[in-house]
C-alpha cells in the first residue's frame, strides 16, 4: 500500500508506527530547506537551528495525527512557519532575551557567516558575498508573508496551492504576495539585476 | 508591463522552477514576437538567478543526530512519566452534544498550557545536552582557575631574569655583567681561567657552574635568558629611582635594549609614587614588569591520561561551528538561572552516566558567584580556543598558580589588570624562536 503513496507519506506512515530510521530519513531530507526558511525568518543562526530542531520534534510528536491525504512537505513547512511566527511574537514581547543580540562592535558584520561551498576565485567570491548580502538584506526587508511566499516558491516540492495552504490564504492572494514581493526585490536590486551580475554559475 | 496570459503563465512558471529546453524554446519564440516584454523577462530571470544563488544557512553536520537525541529523550521522559488520570478521562466521550462547545475554551487553554510546558521541557533538555557537551572540557582546569585565566596566562611566559647570575658576576665588568658573561661563554677553558684569575676561588667555581648551566641550554633559550637578565639588570634599578633623579643610560647600552627600557619606564612612571613603592616590594610585580614578552614555548606531549582526555575534548569543541559553541556556553550559563526543581527536570532528560558526568562539573560551577561563574564560562571559551602548546603551557602555569599564597595571587591579578597592555617589544629585542628541545623544568613559584 505504501508503495503507491508519495515517498514522504510512506515514510510518515512508518514514523507513525515508531520507525526511527524513517524519521531520520525525513529529517535528512528536509533539514536544510527548513533551516533556510527559519533562518530567513528569524535572522539568528543559533535560534534558527534550535527552532528547526523543534520543528522536527514537533513533527515526531504529532506523527500520530498525520493523515496521508495531507502532503507531508506542506504540513512540515506549516509547522515551521507557525513556530517561527511564535518565536517572532515572543521576541517582540521580550526583546532582550535574544541570545545572540547584535553587539555594537559587530554592527558592520553580516548577520550570518556562511560556509562558501562554491569553488570561485577570491575576487568572484568577494563579489558574490556582496551580492548575497544585498539580496539577503532586500529579502529581510520584505513583509514576512511576502518573504515566506517567495522562499517557499523556490522549494521544488511545493505547488502554489500548497504554498497557499502553508500561508493560510487563497491561491490568488498567494500569487499576489509573491508578485508584490518580487516587484519590491526587483526595485531594490535593480542596479545589480540590470548589470547582469547574477549568472548561472 | 505585459498582461498577456501566456506571459503570466510563463512568468509564474519561472518563479518556481527553471524552464526545460523545450519550454525555453517555446518561450523564446513568444518573446521574439513580443519584444516589448523582453526587458521585464530579463529582470524576472535575473531575480530568479539571484534567488537561486542564495546560500544555504549553516547546518551543523550532527543536526539529524541532535534531533534524534531530542526525540529519544522525549520518548524516554514520556515513558517515565506516570499516566495522569485526567488523560484517561479525556478518552471518555460524553453523549451531551453541547458539552464540546463549552469545553472548547478550557481545552484550548489546556492545550496551550501543555504546549508551553512541552516547549519548556525541550528547552531544558537542550540545556542539559549543553552541560554534557561542556562538562568534558570544562572540568579541567577548575572554574577557579578559569576565572583567573588572564593572570595565569602571563604567569610563566618566559624564563625569569637570572638574578643569581647577576649576583655572581657583580663587579666583573664596569659595563653590563651580561656582556661579560657572554664573553666568558665564548672563551675556551684556558681563557676563562685567565679571565677569572683575580677572583676568589669560590666565586670562580660559582661562575664556572653558571657557564656550564648556560652551555647546557640550546642557543635560542640561552639568548632569551640572557636578554631577559640584561633587561632586568638595567630596568630594575631605574624603577627604584624617581624619574627626575634617574641617571642617563650609559652609551654602550644597545639601542634595542635602550628603547625597551625607555618604553617600560614610561609606563612605570604613570603609576603614583606610592603605587610604585607598593609594587617594588612585590617580586612578582617586578618580574612581571621586567620580563620579555614572548609566545609560549612548545612543550612535550602530555603524559597524563586526564590531559589527553582534555585534548580530545577540546579538539571536539574546536570542531564545532562558532555559533554552536556560543549556543552551548549561553545555555550552560542559563542552566544556573533555573530553580533547583527545573535543573533536576533538565537533568532527568539525560542518561544516568551523563548525569554523573555533569554533576561533577555542576558542583564546581555552582559554588561560584554569578559574576564569577559568568567570567569562568567566558574564560572557558578563551581557554578552549588556545592551541595545544598554549593550552599545556597554561595548565603548567595553573599548577604554579595553585602554589601561590592567596595574597600573592591577588597581587598578580591586580598587576595583570593594570599592565594588561604592556608595550610590545621592539624588533631587536624579540625573543628568538624556541628550539624543539625546549622543555620547562620545575621552578619555584614566581613569588619565591
Amino acid at each position: 500500500m505504501s508503495s503507491e503513496l508519495e515517498p514522504d507519506a510512506a515514510l510518515m506512515l512508518r514514523v507513525k508506527q515508531g520507525d526511527g530510521a524513517a524519521f531520520a530519513e525525513l529529517v535528512d531530507r528536509y533539514k536544510q530547506p527548513i533551516l533556510n526558511l527559519v533562518y530567513r525568518m528569524l535572522h539568528d543562526a543559533t535560534e534558527a537551528e534550535d527552532l528547526a530542531q523543534n520543528v522536527f520534534v514537533q513533527v515526531f510528536r504529532s506523527a500520530h495525527r498525520y493523515e496521508v491525504s495531507a502532503k507531508f512537505s506542506t504540513w512540515l513547512f506549516t509547522i515551521a512557519r507557525n513556530l517561527a511566527l511564535n518565536e517572532l511574537r515572543r521576541r517582540s514581547r521580550h526583546p532582550s532575551e535574544s541570545m545572540d543580540a547584535t553587539r555594537p562592535d559587530q554592527d558592520d558584520q553580516p548577520l550570518q557567516q556562511f560556509e562558501d561551498k562554491k569553488t570561485v576565485s577570491p575576487p568572484e567570491r568577494l563579489l558574490h558575498g556582496e551580492l548575497e548580502e544585498k539580496i539577503e538584506r532586500a529579502l529581510a526587508e520584505l513583509p514576512e508573508n511576502q518573504r515566506t511566499a517567495i522562499l517557499l516558491c523556490r522549494q521544488d516540492e511545493l505547488s502554489y496551492e500548497e504554498i497557499a495552504k502553508v500561508l493560510g490564504c487563497s491561491l490568488s492572494a498567494t500569487k499576489s504576495l509573491i508578485h508584490r514581493g518580487r516587484e519590491t526585490l526587483k526595485y531594490k536590486l535593480k542596479p545589480y539585476l540590470r548589470a547582469g551580475l547574477w549568472t548561472d554559475s | 508591463m505585459t498582461n498577456d496570459r501566456t506571459w503570466e503563465h510563463w512568468r509564474e512558471w519561472s518563479w518556481r522552477r527553471k524552464l526545460t529546453p523545450a519550454q525555453e524554446a517555446e518561450w523564446r519564440a513568444w518573446l521574439a514576437k513580443h519584444p516589448q516584454a523582453l526587458a521585464d523577462w530579463q529582470a524576472e530571470a535575473a531575480l530568479n538567478r539571484a534567488l537561486d544563488q542564495l546560500p544555504d544557512a549553516a547546518l551543523p553536520t550532527n543536526f539529524t543526530a541532535l534531533v534524534m537525541q531530542a526525540v529519544g529523550r522525549e520518548t524516554a521522559a514520556a515513558s517515565r512519566r506516570p499516566r495522569s488520570p485526567w488523560l484517561a478521562w479525556l478518552g471518555w466521550r460524553p453523549r451531551l452534544p453541547w458539552l464540546p462547545k463549552i469545553a472548547f475554551v478550557p481545552i484550548v487553554l489546556g492545550a496551550s498550557l501543555l504546549s508551553y510546558h512541552q516547549v519548556l521541557a525541550i528547552q531544558r533538555a537542550q540545556l542539559a545536552r549543553s552541560l554534557v557537551a561542556i562538562s568534558d572540557v570544562a572540568s579541567l582546569p577548575s572554574p577557579q582557575i578559569l576565572t583567573n585565566f588572564e593572570a595565569i596566562q602571563v604567569l610563566d611566559r618566559t624564563p625569569p631574569a637570572d638574578i643569581e647570575l647577576l649576583e655572581r658576576l657583580n663587579g666583573l665588568s664596569p659595563r653590563s655583567p651580561v656582556d661579560s658573561f657572554r664573553e666568558l661563554l665564548a672563551m675556551n677553558p684556558g681563557e676563562r681561567k685567565q679571565s677569572l684569575a683575580g677572583r676568589a676561588p669560590q666565586t670562580q667555581s660559582q661562575i664556572l657552574a653558571k657557564i656550564r648551566e648556560y652551555e647546557s641550554l640550546g642557543p635560542n633559550q640561552r639568548e632569551l635568558r640572557l636578554k631577559g637578565t640584561e633587561l632586568y639588570f638595567w630596568l630594575a634599578p631605574l624603577m627604584n629611582t624617581a624619574a627626575s633623579k634617574r641617571p642617563p643610560l650609559p652609551a654602550w647600552v644597545p639601542p634595542s635594549v635602550r628603547k625597551e627600557i625607555e618604553s617600560r619606564l614610561q609606563a612605570w612612571d604613570e603609576f603614583s609614587p606610592s603605587k610604585q613603592q607598593e609594587l617594588l616590594t612585590n617580586a612578582a610585580a617586578i618580574r612581571f614588569f621586567t620580563q620579555l614578552k614572548t609566545g609560549p614555548p612548545p612543550l612535550p606531549p602530555a603524559s597524563s591520561a586526564q590531559q589527553a582526555k582534555l585534548d580530545r575534548g577540546i579538539l571536539q569543541w574546536q570542531a564545532l561551528p562558532r555559533s554552536q559553541q556560543q549556543k552551548i556556553t549561553a545555555r550552560f550559563k542559563r542552566f544556573f538561572d533555573l530553580t533547583p526543581e527545573e535543573q533536576q527536570e533538565a537533568c532527568n532528560t539525560l542518561s544516568e552516566p551523563e548525569r554523573r558526568q555533569i554533576e561533577r562539573t555542576l558542583a564546581k560551577f555552582e559554588n561560584l558567584s554569578r559574576a564569577d561563574r559568568g567570567k569562568a564560562i567566558s574564560c572557558f571559551e578563551k581557554f578552549a580556543s588556545l592551541g595545544l602548546d598554549e593550552r599545556r603551557q597554561f595548565l603548567k602555569s595553573a599548577e604554579l598558580w595553585k602554589l601561590m599564597p592567596p595574597d600573592k595571587r591577588q597581587n598578580w591579578r591586580d598587576l595583570v589588570n593594570e599592565f594588561q597592555e604592556q608595550p610590545p617589544s621592539p624588533p631587536g629585542l624579540e625573543a628568538p624562536p624556541f628550539p624543539p628541545e625546549w622543555s620547562l623544568r620545575p621552578r619555584p613559584a614566581p613569588h619565591n
